[in-house]
């Protein structure tokens, strides 16, 4: 079973006044499965359609045409986002609140029951490194730190499907490295990952399966291991002739 | 079908109302509340014969200002997190339908309204106790009904940030409603008169029956009408109308809601 | 802009602007108190208006009331007679006919201090038609009524009445003293009588004066009648 499956999700933008609008395409017809605990990196330059790919597959934007299917359901279908965790590309929280309340919040959403919603806060926490800042403001907290709460937030639900969109931005090498350590932890737990990510060294060290956006089209899909010589060479070989080989 | 409903409209609105109190701007706004609503005990010195009158009315009056101040800056401070902070990405992906998401904020910001209304007239009554108001019923229900055309600013405030496309817009069209809901009763009066033209009439009318009607909760204006209480059947039906409005409001704001792309 | 934000900024700004047209030419105020002269009225109906838009009538009347007691307090004002005070007092109860305390103390100024009896009474029956519940009002148009018709026992029976009530202008009470005097003289066989009737009432306005003012009047008559040195 696919865990990930779109077909012709096209999306276009509309901006302007109504006797002038303007459309910008964004997403051309996007064909794309993803199979069950596979770690897929998508790969692309600034404006590809990356971000808009993600934001349709969970749910922050609506498809022009085509359609997205997570699990086996339409994307965006509420009992489905329970299996699914996101990190977005520089997390904000609200600032006023602690990690510890964030964190339990987010457990409510997830409809986790209190001792299990309470031992995973914590848990999470440790896991990052920020359980001694527990009760502190996040107003307080540094670009890092506020990615690291990100981090956190992902390991709650125990989730089929990770997105992660630059999961590494903002934060320091050791940051990083701990990350792709718990990118790599998920991996190994059997689940499916979908990185958006402009880290090519990222996507050779975690990913089995890579797709390169150019333009809103996707014009590679294979696998991490049929490629030939450094993936850095494929990927600006196949940007700049546009997906020929 | 959307579980624990209730539960997670509860933990949205427990969100809200954390982060709008310990917000700065809040605290500040406490804090010139309660020096207004002291203050009016000096200003009704000098307004000699209506000492009792004058301190009730300036109190009131800054309850209705701090009230509707703290609507409109809790949702601008929810919504600005939200939409240019971006923190409502990581919460709208979660289980959690938008309907819910946007009753929990409704609720969120009432429950901010009532606990600065509700301090705010411990404070005014703490001061009564001077002696110079004798406190009924009524001087409870003027607040009370204050607080209901605040959380109706508030549900159209919401819809209107919801359909516009950026926050001060939404902020200052609902401001001109508040004031619009003000004159409810003038557009009544002028539909109400022979001379005006039947397309003003139609084109008034609608405005009357679409904009808030604020006047209908002015009791503050009202508590002087001599050997009066207020007549239950009347603050029941404009707590109808207020509860009314709201979900108008909010099902037209949810529906917009949920066709918003971020 | 995008279309939506045009839509509501010119829906707002028709909606606003259509209203303060109307409300100009509107007859609310007209309707609502048109039994009573509003044209006389000093300021503009915009200040109603602005008052009304607030949601804060009573307020405003409040604020009036305190520009009419500067205006009262400021002898410079006591060479044009008090001239502008029934107007300001119409400002008053126009924004809030329910505002009782004006109808007391500016009809008693208008009747006792400047002579204009009929305007007061005609002042005092307006406060009467709005507050129609508020006793005290009955109680100074009797006293008023009296003494246009010279009754003076009945009158000074009326302001008697109306002073031992809490909120009373404290000129009353000097007012009723000099009744008493009238009383005095009109009656001689009763002159002992009324003349105490007066040393009693500055006793009290001495003893426990309700502004500052009576107690200095009451030292002042009691001295004459040498009561006190």
């Amino acid at each position: 079973m696919n865990a990930l499956e779109t077909k012709q999700l096209t999306k276009t933008y509309i901006s302007g006044h109504f006797w002038s609008k303007k459309s910008s395409p964004a997403l051309n017809g996007i064909d794309l499965k993803i199979k069950n605990k596979q770690v897929f990196g998508l790969l692309g330059l600034n404006g590809a359609g990356k971000t808009t790919l993600l934001k349709i597959l969970i749910g922050l934007l609506l498809p022009s045409f085509g359609k997205a299917v997570i699990l086996g359901k339409p994307a965006g279908d509420i009992q489905t986002r329970k299996e699914i965790a996101y990190l977005p590309e520089m997390p904000y929280f609200p600032r006023y609140l602690t990690p510890l309340e964030i964190l339990d919040f987010y457990g409510k959403l997830y409809e986790l029951p209190v001792v299990e919603r309470k031992k995973k806060t914590l848990e999470a926490l440790v896991k990052v490194g920020l359980y001694e800042k527990r009760t502190h403001k996040l107003k307080e907290f540094s670009k890092g730190m506020l990615q690291k709460v990100g981090i956190a937030q992902l390991l709650l639900n125990n989730a089929k499907i990770y997105f992660l969109d630059e999961p590494t931005y903002g934060l320091d090498p050791l940051a990083a490295k701990q990350m792709r350590d718990i990118i790599l932890e998920l991996k190994k737990a059997g689940k499916t990952i979908f990185l958006n990510t402009h880290q090519i060294n990222e996507v050779n060290q975690i990913c089995d399966r890579i797709g390169i956006l150019n333009n809103g089209h996707l014009i590679e899909d294979i696998e991490v291991k049929n490629i030939k010589g450094s993936m850095e060479s494929f990927f600006v070989k196949r940007v700049q002739n546009n997906g020929k080989a | 079908m959307e579980k624990h409903k209730l539960l997670k409209i509860l933990a949205i609105a427990q969100n809200v109302l954390k982060e709008c109190i310990r917000h700065k701007i809040f605290n500040i706004l406490f804090i010139f509340a309660g020096a207004l609503i002291g203050g009016s005990l000096l200003i009704e010195e000098l307004s000699p014969g209506a000492e009792g009158r004058t301190f009730i009315n300036v109190a009131y009056a800054n309850m209705e200002l701090f009230g509707f101040l703290t609507v409109m800056l809790s949702i601008f401070i929810i919504t600005f997190e939200e939409v240019e902070m971006r923190t409502l990405w990581l919460t709208i992906t979660k289980p959690v339908s938008r309907t819910s998401y946007l009753l929990g904020k409704f609720f969120g910001i009432s429950l901010v309204l009532l606990l600065t209304m509700s301090v705010m007239f411990l404070v005014v009554f703490g001061l009564t106790l001077t002696g110079k108001v004798h406190l009924n019923i009524n001087y409870l229900l003027v607040p009370a009904a204050m607080s209901l055309s605040l959380m109706m600013t508030a549900a159209f405030t919401i819809t209107l940030i919801t359909i516009a496309t950026n926050l001060p817009t939404g902020i200052i069209f609902s401001s001109l409603l508040f004031i619009i809901g003000h004159l409810t009763e003038h557009l009544k009066s002028v539909i109400e008169n022979p001379q005006t033209g039947i397309a003003a009439k139609t084109a008034l009318a609608l405005v009357y029956y679409l904009a808030p009607n604020f006047e209908l909760f002015n009791l503050k204006d009202k508590l002087y009408l001599a050997g009066g209480t207020f007549d239950p059947y009347y603050i029941l039906q404009i707590t109808l109308y207020a509860v009314l409005y709201v979900f108008a409001a909010l099902y037209i704001g949810i529906k917009a809601f949920k066709k918003k792309e971020f | 802009m995008t279309l939506k934000t045009w839509l509501i900024t010119g829906f707002s700004l028709i909606l606003l602007a259509g209203s303060i047209t109307l409300i100009h030419k509107d007859s609310y105020y007209k309707q609502q108190f048109k039994e009573f002269p509003f044209k006389e009225a000093k300021k503009e109906p915009f200040y109603l208006f602005l008052a009304s838009i607030s949601g804060f009538r009573s307020l405003i009347a409040d604020f009036l009331w305190m520009d009419a007691i500067q205006y009262i307090g400021d002898r410079e004002n006591g060479k044009e007679k008090y001239k502008q005070i029934y107007p300001k007092a119409k400002d008053i109860i126009t924004l809030d006919p329910n505002f009782t305390y004006p109808y007391i103390a500016v009809s008693g100024i208008l009747f006792f201090e400047l002579g204009e009896k009929d305007t007061a009474i005609e002042f005092i029956k307006f406060g009467i038609k709005n507050n129609p519940d508020y006793g005290k009002l009955k109680l100074y148009l009797a006293a008023y009524t009296y003494s246009k018709d010279d009754n003076l026992r009945m009158t000074a029976l009326y302001i008697k009445a109306a002073i031992k009530e809490e909120d009373h202008p404290p000129m009353l009470e000097r007012i009723l003293g000099s009744i008493y005097l009238k009383l005095a003289g009109k009656e001689p066989e009763q002159k002992n009588f009324w003349t105490g009737e007066a040393i009693k009432l500055w006793a009290e306005m001495y003893e426990h004066p309700s502004e500052p003012l009576n107690r200095t009047y009451a030292e002042s008559r009691l001295k004459r009648f040498g009561v006190i040195k």
